[in-house]
């Protein structure tokens, strides 16, 4: 059984901190499945922390309490629904290792050593991406709410004639929300593409070890030789992707910022919503006739039937 | 300060609190079933330890860790409370001014100890069901009451009288969120008695 150093067991790590969160969340439906979760955990197997599920399911609890503070309840839901699914992988214990040291035997080995600093830094860079996902889901919700928030302005301005204070007003938050939507949309372009990088050189960490792993059950010839001399030319080749990568993303980074500012410096954010604003007053005025037309149409043929009625009596 | 023993709790105490002076005066301490602790130190709560945790303080600094002081509380709770609290309401106003009383049981279990320490037995060295009697009573005048007039509104003093479970579960409902608050739960409310006085008010 794993304990922290103050006697609690992961398990009651885990199930107090769910029973914090359902302190924090307003919404009723979230707070009971949270008080179901935390029973869940109790009442479950005590799972280890040395395991890749742990640490995935500590990030989630890390992030509940800004997921959870959306009041979005589908989002609610489906975060609760993830923590679950979660939190019973973290139970199986699927991915328990026996224990992360090395054995004294194991380093006097030059591959075992290896193999070891190998499935840390894997560890680490799961971890990582796992982050880096979150954080980009994140900032994606936020990027939604700020377009709605955006729209919403376009919406205040429709009723109002252009240069009044209401418009004006409506046009300077527009101008405000686009800037943090840009500003939003390129961090999330920044956290996407270190994210990819991060997944790329993961899936060839994990690609290298199992060759690796591969290697130790052929004998020791030329094929050996020769396969290692491709590892290695395999990993140079690696290192200068990876370089060529971070240069290509320092420069990608470097532009956006670029675009970025010389889009918040320019007049078009501002006409974007002029314009935005003028469409919808278009379409309004395109329904407005319509409708008029409509009623016109059922006013003479109101007077025909009384016409007609009329004729009829007669 | 000599060590404890969780079987010295008394039996009819939700919470149970002992100072601690050292460290050792709880090493070893694990929690069985069926029980919770929280730990008051330098300020703050620790916890709750559940069942199968072993109690301890956090360490005060790795070169006077022996000698600083390592004073604390540590607050036992129980799950359950084996007793239940009984409950009663008389001249209350019914339907075509008769007037009539009601009573019951009211049987209590741990929501959550971190709340039922800081907000309730913070200080308080136990929690019994007096105690607990006591603490409720405003509960029972403020929320109970004034439900178990508009429930016997609605179904008329016969039928309110013909279906006491009905009654309860409605009373339950009213009650429940505000004993939440406490950190406890409510394994049962009973309505055991609906008595009618025929005087009017």
């Amino acid at each position: 059984m794993s304990r922290r150093p103050d006697g609690l067991s992961a398990r009651s790590q885990v199930a107090n901190r769910l029973l914090a969160l359902s302190g924090q969340v307003s919404d009723s439906a979230s707070k009971e499945t949270l008080r179901k979760l935390e029973r869940l955990t109790l009442n479950g197997p005590n799972g280890g922390t040395e395991t890749s599920s742990y640490q995935s399911l500590d990030i989630m609890l890390s992030d509940a309490a800004h997921v959870l503070g959306g009041g979005n309840p589908a989002q609610n839901k489906d975060y609760l629904d993830r923590l679950h699914q979660q939190l019973l992988a973290w139970q199986e214990g699927k991915d328990e290792r026996k224990s992360s040291r090395m054995s004294i035997f194991d380093w006097f080995s030059k591959d075992k050593r290896e193999r070891n600093r190998k499935d840390k830094l894997i560890e680490e860079l799961r971890k990582k991406v796992f982050e880096l996902e979150q954080r980009h889901g994140r900032l994606a919700r936020d990027i939604i709410d700020l377009e709605k928030k955006r729209d919403e302005q376009v919406q205040l301005a429709v009723k109002e004639p252009p240069g009044t204070p209401l418009y004006n007003t409506a046009k300077g938050r527009h101008a405000v929300l686009s800037a943090q939507v840009k500003a939003k949309q390129f961090e999330s372009r920044a956290v996407a593409k270190v994210m990819e990088t991060n997944q790329t050189y993961l899936s060839s960490l994990v690609e290298e070890r199992d060759m690796a792993g591969l290697s130790s059950y052929m004998p020791a010839s030329i094929e050996t030789m020769e396969m290692d001399l491709e590892r290695s030319n395999e990993r140079i080749r690696e290192e200068i992707e990876k370089l060529r990568m971070s240069g290509d993303i320092m420069e990608d980074i470097r532009r956006d910022k670029d675009e970025l500012y010389g889009s918040l410096a320019d007049e078009g954010a501002v006409s974007d919503f002029d314009r935005a604003v003028a469409n919808q007053a278009e379409n309004q005025a395109v329904l407005d006739s319509f409708q008029q037309a409509v009623e016109q149409a059922a006013k003479k043929t109101e007077l025909e039937q009384e016409q007609e009625e009329k004729s009829k009596n007669v | 300060m000599k060590s404890f023993q969780l079987s010295d709790m008394p039996q009819n105490a939700l919470v149970w609190r002992r100072d601690v002076q050292q460290a050792k005066d709880i090493l070893g301490l694990v929690i069985p079933p069926g029980y919770e602790a929280v730990i008051y130190h330098a300020g703050d709560y620790l916890g709750p330890f559940r069942q199968g945790d072993a109690l301890s303080l956090p360490a005060q600094g790795r070169l006077f860790r022996r000698r600083a002081a390592m004073e604390g509380q540590v607050y036992f709770c129980r799950r359950q409370l084996d007793r239940p609290l009984y409950w009663g309401l008389g001249s209350l106003p019914a339907p075509g001014g008769e007037v009539f009383g009601a009573s019951g049981q009211l049987r209590l279990s741990l929501d959550n100890a971190m709340v039922l320490v800081r907000e309730v037995a913070a200080g308080q060295e136990r929690l019994d069901d007096a105690g607990l009697g006591r603490r409720l009573e405003s509960l029972v005048v403020g929320h109970l009451r004034p439900a178990l007039i508009e429930a016997v509104g609605q179904m008329g003093l016969e039928k309110a009288r013909g279906g006491l479970t009905l009654l309860a579960r409605r009373l339950e409902e009213t009650l429940k969120p505000q004993l939440t608050k406490m950190g406890l739960g409510c394994t049962a409310l009973l309505v055991e008695n609906l008595i009618i006085n025929k005087e009017t008010l």
